[in-house]
């Protein structure tokens, strides 16, 4: 499967920017509802910033790869260099608890399981990959003609 | 683009896209935030659990001396970020046309 698009970024908040355009630019070439690009978005900043956060030790910029199989829309996130860690394994947050005891800890995992289809993880010859997955209403993916022009 | 301040009315303004790379920025104005506020989110985009880390810091921080944030007419997706996190349960959240 060809990628719609593929990209590396410094492994970084302040990449967060440059990773949004380059979302932006390959959802206009796969449909042209915006809800997708902001699902996409959100669950791709939740996954980076966690690479960022907790795996110092890969100092390779993160790869970033758009995928579309039929309707089946895939990002491939690549930390190179680091160790395995299922980060989607992560307790859930309490989400009925007092404001007092409320966590942020844990959140980022639960919005990108409830807005996207599937989440995997592999760990092969030290990269981590995380796969998000969601399938788009057909309605909404755009044909050859309409990405051509 | 993303931007938080205090308008005239002592509202907190906040629009654009709110993710991780700005939660200094967002911390310095809500930070000053000492008695109930409202915050206008009708021209944020984009939220994410950095963002809603922002606001639920202040909000603990708030509601310790008797006040908090209200949220003033929130979008689609910030709203429906909200419900999913359950943050619904903690902010008060209105319409304000």
């Amino acid at each position: 499967m060809t990628p719609i698009a593929e990209g590396r970024f410094a492994k970084s908040f302040d990449s967060l920017a440059a990773v949004f355009a380059f979302l932006e630019g390959a959802f206009a070439r796969i449909t042209g509802n915006p809800e997708y690009l902001q699902t996409f978005a959100l669950a791709v900043e939740e996954f980076f910033t966690n690479m960022v956060k907790y795996h110092p030790e890969g100092k390779s910029p993160i790869g970033v790869k758009v995928l579309l199989d039929g309707t089946e829309l895939s990002i491939l996130l690549a930390d190179s260099g680091v160790e395995p860690y299922d980060v989607t394994q992560a307790p859930e947050p309490d989400l009925e608890a007092p404001l007092g005891d409320r966590r942020v800890g844990g959140l980022g995992i639960h919005l990108s399981k409830a807005l996207l289809d599937g989440i995997e993880y592999q760990h092969r010859d030290g990269t981590s990959f995380v796969t998000l997955k969601k399938n788009l209403e057909p309605s909404d993916v755009l044909n050859q003609q309409e990405r051509q022009g | 683009m993303f931007s938080i301040s205090r308008n005239d009315k002592g509202d907190v303004v906040v629009t654009g896209r709110f993710d991780a790379s700005r939660v200094d920025e967002a911390s310095a104005v809500l930070d000053a935030v000492t008695e109930t506020c409202r915050v206008d989110m009708a021209q944020l985009d984009y939220i994410s659990s950095a963002g809603l880390g922002v606001l639920l810091k202040a909000q603990k921080r708030l509601n310790d001396a008797g006040h908090g944030l209200i949220l003033v007419n929130t979008g689609k997706m910030v709203r429906d970020v909200f419900k999913i996190a359950r943050f619904d349960l903690v902010f008060q959240m209105v319409e304000d046309p």
